[in-house]
């Protein structure tokens, strides 16, 4: 596995152009003061964005086939592939987080971007699995469906919604969001595991 | 060292079914035109693909040095991104080798591969198979898309890397001549069937192909021939018996022993 | 000593080796007890079946020109004079039988056949 963690991370430095250009983004937006939240999503979907980056190389000339030609195995693939996304977005988050809390903290802005962190993990345990089956193109179109759909679930049922929930205080309500998200990822590796031991490579 | 049991998988448009058994120390060569099933086996004994039936026997992926045909480590890398990776991946990595051998083939260390030319990519491929001293080498169509003297140079090297470690080579291809120079025994695999399985040496000193015309063909002994091909002049046959018919028959036209000879005669023509 | 082999030959491969080494052997290129090169070493060099190369020396060791030390390789054995004669002797006469039957078989009388091979006597020897 540990070569595995070696290929992504070197694929990882050559993309660092990219890298250092978002976070200059997220320090302008920072600077014109745009909301806290909007830059804690902003630099967490970025991160998601580097990781399927990673999946686009391993099928671009299905160098997929050859890895589990050497010592890895389809299940040590999945664990690091897992490990390394939610790294990755963590330390994009951990990057925004620092940034707005360096003009301004309070129990609010934790909350809310803490719940920008787990919507980008909700996002790779929907995405993985899809881009693991169809592979990178298709997995956009997919997955930008799945997200237009849930965005109307949620628009029609957000008063309602919105109502419960403010029943609640922030901090169950994001100790709610938090198990909803450990349950999305093991059902995401589970899947994931299972597409990749069928796939045809 | 390989041993297949009665594998199976099957596709739309053919199944792959065979049973056979990789000696140690054996150079194996298998034969088949495009699409005969040859990388569908590799990636089943590999494990890459699930198979529907069978059992397969290979030792520890630490002792075995693969060539897939078509793909490889990201060619995003360079050589020496490539090396920090198989140093992580492989126990018995000799990072000293594979650099005496990138010099040796004026393989540049720190440019992206994507830049290389074919038969450089080839090459390295063949390299990074052959530097952790695994006992068994896997290789699916190394040779393809290569012009002759790259061929060479990489048959070559092979052929070095088994007198140094004496290990087991499974090695497919569609150039025949390239197996017949190499490999000690040979497959020739056929929609996704074992269509033959002999020893090169008896191969290219026993077996022959017969030119005959029609009416010789009548009066022809027809006990050793294997397989009988149709044409133009009347019939090309496959015989396993050469000696006999350039005795008995001392006129007869015997085709030069070539597989690439024989292929459209036994893949072809009627067997016997 | 290097052999070069004739893919187009009807000769196999095996029997092109013995004929090369036992000429070297006969002929003092190799001397007794030198090692003969590895299977597959020669195998690499002429770039062909390493089993081929197993047959070729098989077969010299049971014509008595080397011996195996197993896990060593192969050695030239002593091969007397006496002994390289007979083998020629032998080779010859085989030679000639086939050479009289393929004659007889074409319908050369017996006579025709004396003559012939008279003729053929008196270039060779001559010639020398």
């Amino acid at each position: 596995m540990k070569g595995l963690f070696k290929k992504d991370l070197l694929l990882l430095k050559s993309q660092i152009k990219y890298i250092v250009m978002i976070v200059v983004i997220c320090l302008i937006m920072a600077y014109a003061n745009s909301g806290f939240a909007y830059i804690s999503s902003y630099l967490t979907f970025m991160g998601t964005g580097l990781v399927f980056n990673s999946f686009s190389y391993d099928m671009y000339h299905n160098e997929m086939a050859y890895l589990f030609a050497l010592p890895f195995s389809k299940k040590e693939y999945c664990i690091e592939k897992y490990i390394y996304a939610l790294t990755v977005t963590f330390i994009s988050w951990l990057i925004a987080f620092l940034i707005t809390s360096a003009t301004h903290i309070n129990l609010e802005t934790v909350i809310v971007q803490l719940a920008m962190l787990f919507s980008g993990f909700i996002y790779l345990s929907i995405t993985i699995p899809v881009v693991i089956r169809y592979g990178r193109e298709k997995a956009t179109i997919i997955v930008l469906m799945l997200v237009l759909l849930l965005f109307l679930a949620v628009a029609s049922g957000a008063t309602s919604v919105g109502m419960l929930m403010s029943n609640f205080s922030g901090f169950i309500l994001i100790g709610i969001y938090a198990f909803i998200v450990l349950a999305a990822l093991i059902i995401s590796y589970r899947s994931t595991i299972s597409i990749l031991n069928d796939k045809e490579l | 060292m390989i041993h297949i049991d009665h594998l199976k998988k099957s596709y739309d448009s053919f199944t792959l079914e065979c049973s056979l058994d990789i000696p140690k120390g054996v150079i194996t060569g298998i034969v088949g035109m495009n699409g005969a099933g040859k990388s569908t086996l590799f990636k089943s004994i590999l494990g890459i693909n699930l198979i529907d039936e069978g059992d397969i026997q290979i030792p520890d992926k630490q002792d075995i040095g693969v060539v897939l045909s078509e793909t490889g480590l990201s060619e995003f890398f360079t050589v020496s991104d490539m090396i920090s990776i198989l140093k992580c991946t492989y126990k018995r990595f000799d990072e000293d080798l594979l650099n005496s051998y990138c010099q040796r083939f004026d393989i540049p260390l720190d440019k992206k591969v994507r830049t290389f030319s074919t038969g450089m990519k080839a090459k390295l491929n063949i390299i990074i198979a052959l530097t952790h001293h695994a006992q068994l080498l896997i290789l699916d169509e190394p040779t393809a898309g290569l012009d002759v003297l790259t061929r060479d140079e990489i048959l070559d090297i092979l052929r070095d890397y088994m007198e140094k470690e004496n290990c087991t080579i499974l090695i497919s291809s569609h150039i025949s001549s390239d197996l017949e120079s190499l490999c000690d025994d040979l497959y020739i695999i056929d929609h996704g069937h074992m269509m033959m399985h002999e020893e090169m040496d008896t191969l290219l000193s026993l077996y022959g192909v017969l030119k005959v015309s029609k009416e010789d063909y009548e009066s022809l002994d027809k006990d050793y021939l294997l397989s009988v091909l149709e044409e133009p002049f009347g019939y090309s046959c496959l015989t396993n018996e050469r000696q006999f018919y350039s005795e008995n028959y001392p006129t007869i036209v015997i085709e030069q022993n070539h597989i690439d000879t024989m292929i459209p005669v036994l893949l072809k023509g009627e067997r016997l | 000593m290097h052999i070069i082999i004739n893919h187009s030959s009807m000769v196999p491969i095996y029997e092109q080796i013995v004929e090369a080494i036992k000429e070297a052997i006969l002929s003092n290129q190799l001397s007794p007890n030198e090692a003969l090169p590895s299977v597959r070493a020669l195998s690499k060099e002429l770039k062909i079946s390493a089993l081929t190369v197993k047959k070729a020396y098989d077969f010299l060791e049971k014509e008595g020109y080397t011996t195996t030390v197993h896990g060593k390789g192969s050695y030239v054995l002593e091969v007397s004079q006496n002994e390289v004669k007979e083998n020629c002797l032998r080779e010859t006469e085989e030679l000639l039988s086939r050479a009289i039957e393929k004659g007889k078989c074409s319908g050369i009388t017996y006579q025709e056949m004396q003559d012939m091979i008279s003729l053929i006597m008196e270039d060779v020897y001559d010639s020398h």
